[in-house]
């Protein structure tokens, strides 16, 4: 380290001339950066609105950079009539919420046992689920559909769980990992005095759960809803594999035919992306602090 | 009459009337007169749903007791639809069968013999086109199916460009070499800007039937052997039927690169080629696109005419839980009255020997040449083993020939002779 | 409750009890373990070890669907394409993550709106996002070749160039994936004391050296956090490459280990050569988990 430098660190507020420029000029320099960073994560969605609101002559005569001439929101129009995208809309929504459910339900009663009481195999079973975390769930995609297919139903018409909503949602009320990871986290940091004090009233675990720990947690809760929510939303695979009816399919599936049926119908397939896209957006904008914080959640104790 | 007894008799009168019904119940259900709904599945363009219902009404009102539940997926998600169906054990009671794929869903078990019907109502076979019902009838004598319709390759042609072009209309007259000359000239570039605007021939690459398998056959060259055992692709005249293709995009740059339309789809349909080689199914959808459409006979190879023709054919679930109704549906469909239905949809031929014999010929512009092709068209290869043949077929076919000329046609099927070959005589 | 002494502990009691309630809170769980995650894994390697089509009864193979899967180059090229996939995206995603979080880890104006347009494609359908790159990869009018154009670039085909169809894949899944690590790092930044920066500050440590030395260590942890995330990720590919290569299949450019579980085993019916490949899978993640998390105790700090 030469003279001039280790002068600096000791006398900071003494600043050379040349300073102040490079400062700002660096300042400029990440402002820039980001906004161009943030305009090229925003570009293909803007790109996608454009496009939605051309004429299908539009897309392939003008040069591309262009601007629509009009709103020409037709599109949209036909492209709700090509497919029953109301159907698909409802689907999607009945299947998020029970999703939702399923996993609030059981991924609390299961971070609350982990958290808070003491029990032979504890340990183990902690691990095995958190390994379950790990392996990708395309891996039991098979012995899940065999499963379901042996399962006896009595409204299917095939008389098992082919081609029913059952097999999209009923899983979710069985455990997750990732909710039960994430919701033991926090109950860990709700201080042991409450439940004792409640204990030492007469509470049983199921009360103490019920007005002690799920109150408190709402925070956590919420992040986790968010994101179920938002995991069934944009599921393709399950859909894809179980439901055969046009009735019972979702968003996704409906979105994904628009590339087999509709070839070179860009302005009606960009206007179907957008208003696939428009619940998640919401959300998002709305709920924006529980996603940030789920993730962090989950991300600061490793 | 005291007030009791008159509403006793009112309720007299309410029980009988509610009574009515039941009754009227099990009579039905004791005449066997009970109405069924039946599923009937197929694809298409889904804008013809209309026109399916109406065939399906048709039925309905000839068979009262019978309901018919029509629905219309595009081609990838049809094909998905039903495996997840029959893997769930639940599929439509009545579908549309490829001719190709028959073999391998005969086989495994999902389809109904409908022998005992045809038997049983003596129904005359003879009655449908030849190449519809062998597509559909197993070598021990079952037959799961009965043909709906036929497709086969012509020459679509858009008149407005030839008259730009000065152009003479293809004719019975056009060979490989006049294909070659009128494609020429009408594959412009319109703006000069170095990228072909107009291309004179458009055709798909990803499956034999539009067309590399007419090429094939107008060279003399052939497919399958007979017995399905093994690939008759090794020859010099298939070879160079496919090599014709070939030459057509990347040497006589006439027909497009593949990947130019990938995305956007045909380019015949959108104006930017003059001629185009594919099927009868098309010509609904050419229609709608307002262009001037001319109909023409595939140009004729070396070795003589040759067309392919594809029957398209209405099977039975084995486990449909209306398997009379079924039958009654599937024989509805191949019956003069639906086949002058179908053949007004103008999407594909009828395969009522009356019917095509009759009005079929003068029922649009260019049936006639529909007609006619059937005398020299060649049935689409059908065999056990189909999809997993044309997937490594198509793989080498498309990298290597088709998409780019990395390889000459008789290095690549050099390439992949031995692997189809052993497919075939493992089957 | 008596009290008694102490080397008479009773079986039942607060902690007895305690277990039943656990298992009560747990059935669930447990249930969904046993028919639906962990009970399934030893159901795959059965089925994998056998020929069934699901309409007729299986039929025991044992280890032929491996042998075949090794000898199938479809399988290969999925493998390929997938290692791909993940050897590019993880680092590219993870760097490029980083590099904005360093920027953007400063209270600046306008924050909550780059964070949102940073987040919105992590929180849109994958389906949707492949619609949109399918139309800007597009040969003839996509927005990319064009503006690749004005700088004298050759047109190329993106998706249906056995070349770049990967690559481009991979460019797409790093653009939706950019929010959620930027979001972890950067709680993993604000997380760093002050005090470790005066402290290097003072020792003469540069803009540089203050990075390798401080801000680097103390983010190994959210950096091992999201790099498990991203490699488990990585190995699930499929909703891209199933709707870019529709209407048809993925070539052989694209196609990857999932998209191959689920053709053979849900539209060729063969479920045992696709339990076969899942366990593959399977195999293949769980040794490179383990191997990461060993390699834990040699690059990552805590506290």
């Amino acid at each position: 380290m030469d003279q001039a430098s280790a002068l600096a660190t000791l006398a900071p507020r003494r600043r050379p001339r040349r300073r102040p420029w490079a400062r700002i000029g660096r300042r400029t320099i990440v402002y820039a950066l980001l906004i161009a960073g943030g305009l090229l994560m925003m570009g293909p969605f803007l790109w996608m609105m454009a496009t939605s609101l051309k004429t299908r002559a539009e897309v392939f005569g003008s040069p591309p950079l262009s601007l629509p001439s009009g709103a020409h929101w037709e599109n949209y129009a036909r492209m709700w009539d090509a497919l029953p995208f109301s159907t698909f809309f409802f689907n999607s929504v009945k299947l998020a919420l029970l999703n939702t459910a399923g996993q609030l339900v059981s991924s609390s009663m299961a971070a609350f046992a982990f958290a808070t009481l003491q029990f032979r195999f504890k340990g183990p079973l902690f691990g095995i689920l958190l390994a379950t975390l790990i392996i990708p769930f395309q891996v039991v995609l098979v012995p899940n559909f065999i499963l379901y297919r042996i399962l006896p139903h009595p409204l299917s018409s095939s008389g098992n769980w082919i081609n029913t909503h059952e097999p999209l949602w009923v899983g979710a009320w069985l455990g997750g990992a990732f909710g039960t990871f994430l919701l033991r986290q926090f109950f860990l940091t709700i201080p042991r005095e409450l439940a004792d004090a409640a204990r030492v009233d007469g509470a049983n675990p199921l009360r103490i759960f019920w007005h002690v720990y799920l109150p408190l947690a709402r925070p956590a809760l919420a992040t986790l809803a968010i994101f179920t929510f938002m995991w069934t939303w944009n599921d393709l695979i399950d859909p894809l594999i179980y439901l055969r009816d046009t009735e019972l399919q979702t968003v996704t599936v409906g979105l994904s035919l628009f590339k087999g049926q509709f070839v070179g119908k860009w302005p009606e397939m960009m206007a179907g992306a957008l208003v696939s896209l428009l619940p998640m957006i919401v959300l998002f904008v709305i709920a924006q602090k529980h996603f940030v914080r789920g993730i962090t959640l989950s991300g600061l104790k490793g | 009459m005291t007030r009791s007894t008159a509403r006793l008799g009112a309720l007299r009168r309410v029980a009988g009337i509610a009574a009515l019904p039941v009754i009227l119940a099990f009579v039905a259900a004791g005449c066997g007169q009970a109405a069924t709904t039946i599923e009937y599945s197929i694809w298409g363009d889904p804008a013809e749903l209309a026109s399916q219902q109406a065939i399906v009404d048709a039925f309905h009102e000839a068979n009262p007791s019978i309901t018919v539940k029509v629905t219309v997926s595009d081609w990838d998600t049809y094909w998905d639809k039903l495996q997840t169906g029959l893997a769930g054990g639940a599929a439509p009671d009545v579908f549309a069968m490829d001719g190709p794929l028959f073999p391998d869903f005969q086989s495994r078990g999902v389809l109904l013999d409908l022998k005992s019907y045809v038997d049983k109502d003596k129904y005359d076979l003879t009655q449908l086109a030849d190449q519809g019902v062998k597509d559909f009838t197993t070598a021990d004598g079952g037959q799961y199916g009965l043909p709906r319709d036929l497709n086969v390759i012509v020459l679509y042609y858009n008149k407005a460009m030839f008259d730009e072009a000065g152009v003479a209309y293809p004719d019975d007259t056009w060979d490989w070499a006049k294909l070659v000359e009128a494609a020429h000239k009408l594959t412009l570039d319109k703006d000069g800007d170095g990228t072909t605007d107009q291309w004179g021939l458009y055709t798909e690459t990803t499956d034999m039937e539009n067309y590399w398998s007419s090429l094939v056959w107008q060279n003399g060259g052939d497919i399958i052997a007979p017995d399905g055992k093994s690939t008759l692709l090794g020859s010099e005249e298939a070879v160079g039927g496919l090599q014709f293709l070939q030459d057509l995009i990347w040497k006589e740059k006439v027909v497009p690169e593949p990947a130019l339309f990938a995305e956007t789809g045909d380019a015949f349909e959108q104006g930017q080629a003059a001629m185009e080689a594919n099927g009868s199914w098309l010509v609904p959808t050419l229609e709608a696109a307002g262009i001037e459409l001319g109909i023409a006979p595939l140009p004729q190879g070396p070795a003589g005419r040759a067309t392919s023709v594809n029957p398209t054919g209405a099977v039975v679930y084995k486990d449909s839980k209306n398997p009379d109704a079924a039958w009654l549906f599937v024989k509805y469909l191949a019956s003069p009255a639906a086949q002058e239905k179908l053949m007004a949809l103008k999407a594909s031929l009828p395969v009522s020997k009356e019917v095509l014999a009759g009005p079929y010929a003068a029922s649009f512009d260019g049936a006639q040449v529909f007609a006619d092709s059937l005398a020299y068209a060649h049935l689409k290869p059908s065999f056990l083993g189909y999809n997993e043949f044309t997937a490594i077929l198509q793989e080498e076919l498309d990298t290597n020939v088709f998409n780019e000329p990395k390889k000459t046609a008789r290095d690549a099927i050099d390439t992949v002779l031995a692997e189809l070959n052993a497919l075939l005589a493992g089957q | 409750m008596t009290v008694g002494p102490a080397r008479a502990r009773r079986r039942t009691g607060p902690l007895a009890s305690e277990a039943r309630w656990a298992w009560f809170f747990l059935a669930p769980t447990i249930l969904g373990l046993v028919l639906l995650s962990a009970g399934p894994i030893l159901a795959t390697l059965a089925i994998s070890l056998t020929s069934w089509d699901l309409l007729q009864a299986p039929r025991l193979v044992g280890l032929q669907n491996f042998v075949d899967l090794l000898g199938d180059d479809r399988f290969l090229h999925a493998l390929r394409n997938t290692v791909f996939y993940t050897v590019t995206s993880v680092p590219l995603g993870l760097a490029l993550a980083l590099g904005l979080a360093l920027a953007l880890n400063r209270t600046i104006r306008g924050i909550a709106w780059i964070r949102t347009a940073y987040f919105l494609p992590v929180v849109t359908s994958t389906v949707a996002i492949s619609l949109v790159w399918a139309w800007i990869y597009s040969p003839e009018q996509g927005i990319l070749n064009q503006v690749l154009g004005l700088f004298g670039v050759p047109a190329q085909r993106w998706i249906s160039d056995p070349f770049w169809a990967m690559p481009a894949i991979v460019v797409m899944a790093v653009w939706q994936g950019l929010g959620t690590n930027v979001i972890i790092f950067l709680a993993g930044l604000q997380a760093i004391p002050e005090e470790y920066y005066d402290a290097a500050q003072v020792d003469g440590a540069g803009r540089w050296g203050r990075f390798r030395h401080v801000t680097l260590p103390m983010l190994t942890p959210s950096i091992f956090f999201t790099g498990i995330l991203s490699l488990i990720g990585s190995f699930q590919v499929f909703d891209q490459v199933y709707v870019l290569a529709r209407p048809g299949r993925p070539t052989e450019a694209t196609t990857t280990v999932v998209y191959f579980i689920y053709e053979n085993g849900f539209r060729n019916f063969k479920m045992g050569y696709a339990s076969a490949a899942s366990w593959v899978l399977f195999m293949i993640v769980a040794l490179l988990t383990a191997l990461y998390f060993r390699s834990q105790s040699r690059w990552v700090h805590y506290g």
